[in-house]
């Protein structure tokens, strides 16, 4: 059996404060140098638009890029010679290619945008009040259904297959501006007060001072997940937002544990005339094994996911797992190497350094029966 | 606790845990049945992400519709569902939109079409006058015609429209073109012939293309015309089969990840470890019967990892508990003494850090919808479930794994610090 413990050593985490807050300044900043360059790659829920996906049923030595510039330069207007009312559409391979026993599963997203008579890019849904809007939903219905009909067509001819021998499937997305701006405001707003509410608990059973320093912990893990997922260029849809969210939740709990020991550790006569550096570094190491041995079984958890994910073709959950991945390994680092840091000299900042807690009054009922 | 009565209980909890999963999870033909057994997980509301479905979200033409309107219109929309028999199918504000989730349909498209559509019913002359309202209309049943078999929809005028159906049709009689034109909003539904003037109360609309169109159309006219227009500002279909595979991928990764965490558990914590692996067990099969009976579940694509990440917070609340007892006995205490106050300490730990996950899955649950919120609320109950088996059932597997060991020490992997 195994035994790992660091609770004999110093690792003097707090005087390595600048180097550690140093490497995951790096990471946040090249995330924000990629978004400036690149941008995230937004879902069709943030971005709005049409995602739509097209599988191929029974039909399994079908060539993808053939298929996906079939696809594309149809959608894009050209109808076998003839032009179709969507001409000058920007049509975007998502490259999100599922292929599995019997079927193969195509996605591409189709912008809001178009061209007009004048050349000029309009908003399909922005269009002036007064003025006929397009009416995307019905036209897409028998855009749908011709284009069914040329991809089969298409696939008979080059293949030379039987046509009822495989099924041609379009399943389409569309988000339109409206929805689209209450998806994202809706998203910032329950994060946002997710954290007010973690912060005020925290200030209550705690300190203000660790409320802010758990905070900070926070509000790096979600950078560093934004940064990492633009980087890996990872589709940002509600799912992400539920992973962000998921890790606000989880890497509290490692925050926490890591101030329930600083707590506990003022509360102990012993410890009266320690400093907060020392007592700090003693809940960090104290804490650590308990925060790797967690993140590694919940890392485990998800890795599999998203590896099985990978082998069984279901991006909708690797997309999911991945970014958990990123926050996770983020939550342990934070909560460990930073936050108690960030506690020592907020405490410094605010000039409440060394105050220990009335030995009397708020010692915890836990800790004294522990002592006794 | 005897070596022998604790033999007996784990191998009663054996065996009660393996017909649990079964129960839980296995699903197949009941024998000298023809039923299928559902399994427990099977029985779990799903969303349409994972069942599959449809959704569309309406946007009202005009921005600053009146919340009355708006209600009145959740109404006719319910209603034409309800007749349609999408009884599943919900509808929820999004502001001043409406999101329509629709579960386990195929061709939802026409009928949405429809359902979405203002639905006021009109009979129009051929020079494009409206001679007819739906104010007229007393009741419309979908049928078949008995002489051609073709959908039909009856209609029947109530007093004020049959005169008014007589006068219509008197008018077209004298006009060029005898067509009295059937529009639904601003859809052609069909233009009969008029020849001669009709005074009856009833009338049949022809020229549908199938039964459920029929039925449809019957359910737009009798619930009335929308008070608001909308248009569809977001729709999604979603296949069963990326649902299906979804889910099979969660219980294999669900089953892989519990081995190798039982394993990781026991390396480190030992006789611990064991206990902590039956109480994890225990914790997946009273998990899954609360999602199945806890009313308002829906399982979604994000609860999936819910589920998972709540597995992760409980064995969370395992080793943040034997972490503390392993210190507690290394500081030189004895493993009982140990124990005890390992647990007394932990709980305090545990519930600290568990309060604000659930802080933030309320938050989740109140602010987002769809997907988001079936993720809320398998997270909510999992922490619940996980503190419970963490605390109480972890505990008392302790007590009963004890005896079993020869030297406790090695047993339990507890170390004295050293000097």
């Amino acid at each position: 059996m195994v035994n790992f413990t660091f609770k004999n050593k110093n690792l003097k985490i707090v005087e390595k404060f600048f180097i550690l807050v140093a490497i995951s300044l790096a990471i946040i900043i090249a995330g924000f140098v990629y978004m400036a360059i690149g941008g995230m790659n937004l879902g069709v829920e943030f971005s709005g638009g049409s995602n739509i996906q097209i599988t191929v049923h029974n039909f399994e030595d079908i060539d993808g890029n053939a298929f996906k510039g079939k696809v594309i330069s149809w959608l894009e207007g050209d109808r076998d010679g003839k032009d179709g009312v969507d001409k000058n559409t920007k049509v975007y391979d998502v490259d999100k290619n599922v292929q599995s026993s019997g079927r193969a599963t195509y996605e591409f997203r189709i912008s809001n945008e178009m061209k007009d008579e004048t050349g000029k890019m309009v908003d399909l849904y922005d269009i002036p009040e007064g003025s006929e809007q397009p009416k995307l939903y019905h036209e897409n219905v028998e855009i749908r259904d011709l284009l069914t009909e040329d991809l089969t067509k298409w696939i008979v001819e080059k293949y030379n297959v039987e046509e009822t021998s495989f099924e041609v499937e379009i399943e389409p997305h569309i988000i339109g501006n409206d929805v689209k701006n209450y998806t994202v405001r809706n998203a910032f707003i329950a994060v946002a007060v997710a954290i007010v509410v973690i912060l005020a608990y925290i200030a209550i059973r705690f300190s203000p001072i660790a409320g802010l320093a758990a905070i900070v912990a926070l509000l790096h893990d979600v950078l560093i997940m934004v940064s990492l997922t633009t980087i890996f260029q990872i589709p940002v849809n509600m799912t992400f937002i539920a992973a962000v969210i998921t890790i606000v939740g989880y890497s509290i709990n490692a925050t926490i544990v890591v101030f329930d020991r600083v707590r506990e550790l003022l509360a102990l006569p012993s410890n009266i005339e320690k400093t907060d550096r020392e007592i700090a570094n003693e809940a960090v190491v104290g804490t650590l094994s308990r925060s790797i041995l967690t993140t590694v079984t919940t890392l485990v958890m998800i890795a599999i996911l998203a590896i099985v994910s990978s082998i069984m073709g279901s991006t909708a959950i690797r997309e999911f797992a991945i970014p958990i991945i990123f926050g996770l390994v983020a939550g342990l680092y934070s909560s460990s190497f930073l936050s108690a840091s960030v506690w020592v000299y907020l405490r410094k900042a605010f000039k409440q350094s060394n105050k220990k807690p009335n030995k009397k009054v708020k010692k915890s009922k836990a800790v004294a029966e522990v002592e006794a | 606790m005897s070596k022998k009565k604790s033999i007996v209980i784990l191998s009663v909890l054996a065996v009660l845990i393996a017909f649990m999963f079964l129960a839980c999870f296995a699903k197949g033909p009941v024998p000298g049945s023809v039923k299928d057994y559902k399994s427990i997980f099977g029985t779990i509301g799903k969303g349409i992400d994972l069942n599959g479905g449809y959704y569309a979200v309406l946007e009202p033409k005009n921005k600053n519709v009146s919340k009355e309107d708006l209600e009145s219109a959740i109404e006719t929309l319910r209603s034409r569902l309800d007749e349609n028999g999408y009884t599943e199918a919900t509808i929820t504000k999004e502001d001043n939109n409406l999101r329509v989730e629709i579960p386990e349909v195929d061709n939802a498209d026409d009928v949405m079409e429809l359902i979405g559509d203002q639905g006021e019913l009109t009979f129009r002359s051929s020079d494009n006058v409206t001679l007819l309202t739906g104010d007229a209309i007393a009741d419309a049943q979908a049928g078949y015609d008995p002489q051609t078999g073709d959908p039909i929809v009856y209609l029947e005028f109530n007093a004020e429209g049959r005169r008014q159906f007589a006068s219509a049709t008197e008018t077209i009689v004298g006009m060029e073109t005898k067509t009295l034109s059937i529009y639904l909003g601003d859809r052609l539904i069909s233009s009969p012939t008029v020849n001669e003037k009709i005074d009856s109360n009833t009338a049949q609309i022809t020229g549908i293309e199938s039964i459920e169109q029929a039925t449809t159309i019957a359910s737009v006219i009798k619930s009335g015309a929308l008070e608001i227009e909308f248009t569809v500002g977001a729709t999604q279909k979603m296949s069963a089969t990326l649902g299906e595979n979804a889910m099979k991928i969660a219980l294999i990764s669900a089953g892989i990840g519990l081995l190798v965490i039982f394993a990781i558990l026991i390396v480190f914590y030992g006789g611990l470890g064991i206990a902590a692996s039956v109480a994890l067990m225990i914790y997946v099969i009273l998990y899954v019967c609360i999602l199945a009976i806890f009313p308002g579940v829906q399982l979604t694509f994000p609860g999936i990892a819910g589920i998972l990440l709540s597995i992760g917070m409980a064995v969370d609340a395992n080793v943040i508990i034997f972490d503390r007892i392993k210190e507690e006995f290394a500081n030189g205490k004895t493993a009982t003494s140990a124990i005890n106050s390992g647990f007394k300490r932990a709980v305090i730990t545990i519930l600290d850090s568990n309060v604000t996950t659930v802080l933030a899955a309320i938050v989740l649950w109140i602010l987002c919808s769809g997907s988001i919120k079936g993720f809320a609320i398998t997270l909510f109950l999992g922490v619940l479930v996980s503190m419970f088996t963490a605390v109480v059932v972890t505990r008392w597997l302790i007590k009963v794994v004890r005896p079993l060991a020869n030297d406790e020490e090695k047993f339990l992997n507890l170390r004295r610090r050293d000097a």
